[in-house]
């Protein structure tokens, strides 16, 4: 398995266990849980933290390991993770932004950076979509991957004109209620 | 490839969420759970800084003859200050980081500086101050009780910031709580450095340093 799709099981495994956890009523099963997490997660945000000042100290930190350190998946995740990522939220957002461009821009749509904080990422689409696969609620969930993977710590990605996005005509009928159901299930 | 949350949040924001004890910090305007970067408004009349979510920052740090004032978000590395030894001893500080700020309630400048007991203030030779005004133009612009100059000029450094207030306070905690002894300790000196580091390549200093 290689360490993109490792992650990404962890990460889904993860989420599995936190609706697992945040599912249970008892607060004296949940609470030790929350709190055994907390401490371990603060161990390595600690560690990490004086790892990394220890390496920029020694003066080695320099362009090609940084570069280095953020293609590792595995170790870009741990950064993210402890809000050690040399790259701010702003900059891989924009940077994943420009990443979204040319592959949605084939399908004939627009999209424009408007804010990135923690709270929300919010873009601005635009355009006809075109070719009969694509559906809007394609569009919505490629726009989030893509954010979601360069800025897994923000709350939600808002994505601004999207109810008014035009659907090519030849778009395949039994889709259409898909369409509509998964938006809005999407938009809340 | 499901990078995002069971509800549409990022992994990372929803593992936060989920250990974050029970709310955290909340807006002190409207009591909503809000995130450690979040905004800060500036009360005039108490004099006080408040922590809030975004919609109270921008509801009410937007109002006209405010009773509160947006705390502003960036910060800036002032290229080209100009301050000399001589300017900087007249000002009496006896460390080397301060930050100086309009105090519309006094109507003058002040000068704050970190020390291990938390922020001192300095009463300031004010013929000092205007003379620093007078060679840099930029210090005309800070917005008053929200702006502030920072000067750090430890470990030979000369090195000049416009900072949002809530900066500087942030600094001030991250040196109380790691300042050990009389020299203040590896510790302490590496967290300062990793400050100023950020400060002066993203013009802000990431959550996760102020906190681990």
């Amino acid at each position: 398995m290689n360490d993109a799709r490792t992650i990404e099981a962890q990460q889904r495994r993860i989420e599995e266990l936190i609706a697992a956890l945040e599912a249970l009523d008892d607060p004296h099963a949940k609470e030790p849980a929350k709190e055994l997490l907390q401490v371990v997660l603060d161990l390595h945000a600690n560690g990490l933290s004086r790892l990394m000042e220890i390496v920029a100290g020694s003066g080695v930190l320099d362009d090609p390991l940084t570069e280095a350190l953020e293609r590792d998946p595995q170790v870009s995740a741990l950064l993210l993770l402890h809000g050690l990522h040399p790259q701010d939220l702003p900059t891989r957002v924009a940077r994943a932004v420009e990443k979204l461009r040319p592959l949605i821009g084939t399908q004939g749509i627009q999209i424009e950076l408007i804010d990135a904080a923690e709270e929300a990422v919010a873009v601005q689409v635009s355009g006809r979509l075109q070719g009969k696969h694509n559906t809007v609620a394609e569009l919505q969930q490629e726009i989030e991957r893509v954010i979601f993977e360069a800025a897994p710590e923000t709350m939600r990605v808002e994505i601004a004109g999207l109810s008014e996005m035009n659907v090519h005509e030849l778009r395949f009928v039994p889709n259409h209620s898909d369409v509509t159901s998964r938006t809005e299930a999407g938009g809340q | 490839m499901n990078a995002a949350g069971a509800n549409g949040r990022g992994w990372v924001a929803h593992l936060r969420q989920f250990v974050r004890q029970t709310p955290d910090v909340r807006c002190e305007l409207c009591a909503l759970p809000i995130l450690p970067d979040h905004p800060h408004l500036f009360e005039v009349g108490k004099r006080q800084l408040y922590c809030c979510c975004r919609a109270c920052a921008l509801l009410f740090g937007s109002q006209q003859g405010a009773h509160y004032r947006p705390v502003p978000r960036d910060s800036r590395y002032l290229e080209g200050f100009r301050m000399t030894d001589l300017q900087w001893d007249a000002l009496a500080i006896p460390i080397d980081i301060a930050f100086f700020f309009h105090d519309s309630d006094a109507k003058r400048v002040v000068a704050m500086y970190p020390g291990p007991a938390g922020g001192t203030q300095s009463a300031l030779d004010l013929s000092a101050w205007d003379g620093l005004v007078t060679d840099n133009p930029v210090l005309t612009q800070l917005q008053p009780d929200v702006e502030a100059l920072l000067v750090n000029r430890t470990e030979g450094a000369r090195e000049y910031y416009r900072v949002p207030i809530d900066q500087c306070y942030a600094l001030t905690g991250l040196i109380r709580a790691r300042w050990r002894g009389l020299s203040g300790g590896a510790q302490a000196w590496e967290a300062i450095r990793g400050f100023f580091t950020a400060l002066k390549r993203h013009g802000r200093v990431p959550e996760g340093l102020l906190h681990a």
